[in-house]
């Protein structure tokens, strides 16, 4: 990204961490005013209130989706805060989780699940957290397009050498269709080379064998 | 629990209100104020026995007002609270002598008992 690109991502990060905070102060007054119901609900006799039953659902069915809502708008907002996070130690399986959890509608538009496998341990890489999800997102968009409604992709993140990372995704479910379809890398955009100057990592993507559709290898250049 | 009195400051007027009668539900006395100043001169008036402070307010903010009540009325107990991207304050007025923090929106079972926890520590009580 250029130093203009940089900007306006920081400006849009900004004015997202902002509104996400104010839904999160919206959603606290639903959450509360909903509760203030089902403790008035609680005080009062079967007689006074007879659909109570029906009440308790719908204040049920409130507070449900006001968990939703804080989960869409935390996460957004760690979203948001990513143009000014500085390049530190990233946790592959985290990343890959966001990246989910991003990319989760528009999958679903299509009917295809997706999840993460996470590794047993850490996943550390030192990168641009920014580029990493983008990257992350643009394969998960890439294998959306290719296997078949009802199928499910999964990332799943592996520390294979100490000095090299490496995410796998792959699809179960429903392969039929994506196997008549060539997975072309070329869609991918030129900058899926992380080439991070002072860090050197670099992703490299390599073609695999369905289910395992490709892997992103991270690693330090000459490493 | 009837004999405590909680000062709720926050400048969100609907959440704060009905925080304050879903506390008033379960018997235990609750002021509001919207702002950092009113909730200095509430304190100074009539000293609650805690204060559950927001973090993020216009005017004097939630971290300003603590390091107020903390040098005027030590013994008061604070409990502060943060939304998203504001935890970093939560835990810098946790260092500044804030009993606890908890994120909005709260599970009021919570608040009660992180209260519960303050005022039975000790250093509950009006000065």
């Amino acid at each position: 990204m250029n130093a203009s690109d940089s900007n306006k991502a920081a400006f849009m990060g900004r004015i997202t961490a902002g509104v996400t905070h104010e839904l999160k102060n919206v959603l606290a007054i639903i959450k509360e005013s909903a509760g203030l119901m089902q403790d008035l609900l609680a005080l009062s006799g079967d007689a006074q209130f007879p659909l109570r039953e029906k009440f308790s659902k719908v204040l049920s069915n409130i507070g449900d989706q006001v968990v939703r809502g804080v989960d869409l708008a935390s996460r957004l907002n760690t979203f948001s805060h990513l143009p000014d996070a500085t390049s530190s130690g990233l946790d592959l399986n985290e990343v890959a989780g966001q990246v989910v959890f991003l990319s989760q509608r528009f999958a679903r538009l299509k009917g295809i699940s997706l999840n993460v496998q996470p590794h047993e341990r850490s996943v550390i890489i030192v990168t641009d957290s920014l580029k990493i999800q983008m990257l992350l997102f643009q394969c998960v968009e890439l294998l959306v397009n290719i296997v078949g409604t009802g199928a499910t992709i999964t990332l799943h993140p592996l520390q294979q050498r100490e000095s090299e990372a490496t995410v796998e995704l792959s699809s179960t479910g429903n392969n039929e269709t994506a196997t008549n379809k060539a997975l072309d890398l070329t869609a991918l955009p030129e900058w899926i080379e992380l080439q991070e100057s002072a860090l050197s990592l670099k992703a490299r993507i390599e073609p695999g064998n369905p289910p395992v559709w490709f892997r992103i290898t991270f690693g330090h250049a000459g490493g | 629990m009837e004999d405590l009195k909680v000062l709720l400051v926050d400048d969100e007027v609907e959440f704060v209100s009905t925080l304050a009668e879903r506390l008033r539900l379960r018997g235990i006395q609750t002021c509001i104020a919207n702002d950092g100043e009113e909730a200095i001169r509430q304190i100074s008036v009539d000293p609650p026995q805690i204060v559950v402070l927001d973090v993020m307010m216009p005017g004097m903010g939630g971290l300003k007002v603590l390091e107020r009540i903390k040098a005027d009325y030590p013994a008061i107990p604070v409990i502060l609270l943060t939304g998203i991207g504001t935890t970093q304050d939560g835990m810098t007025g946790m260092r500044l002598g804030a009993f606890d923090y908890l994120m909005k929106p709260l599970q009021i079972e919570d608040l009660i008992e992180r209260i519960e926890k303050a005022v039975s520590k000790g250093s509950g009580g009006a000065v």
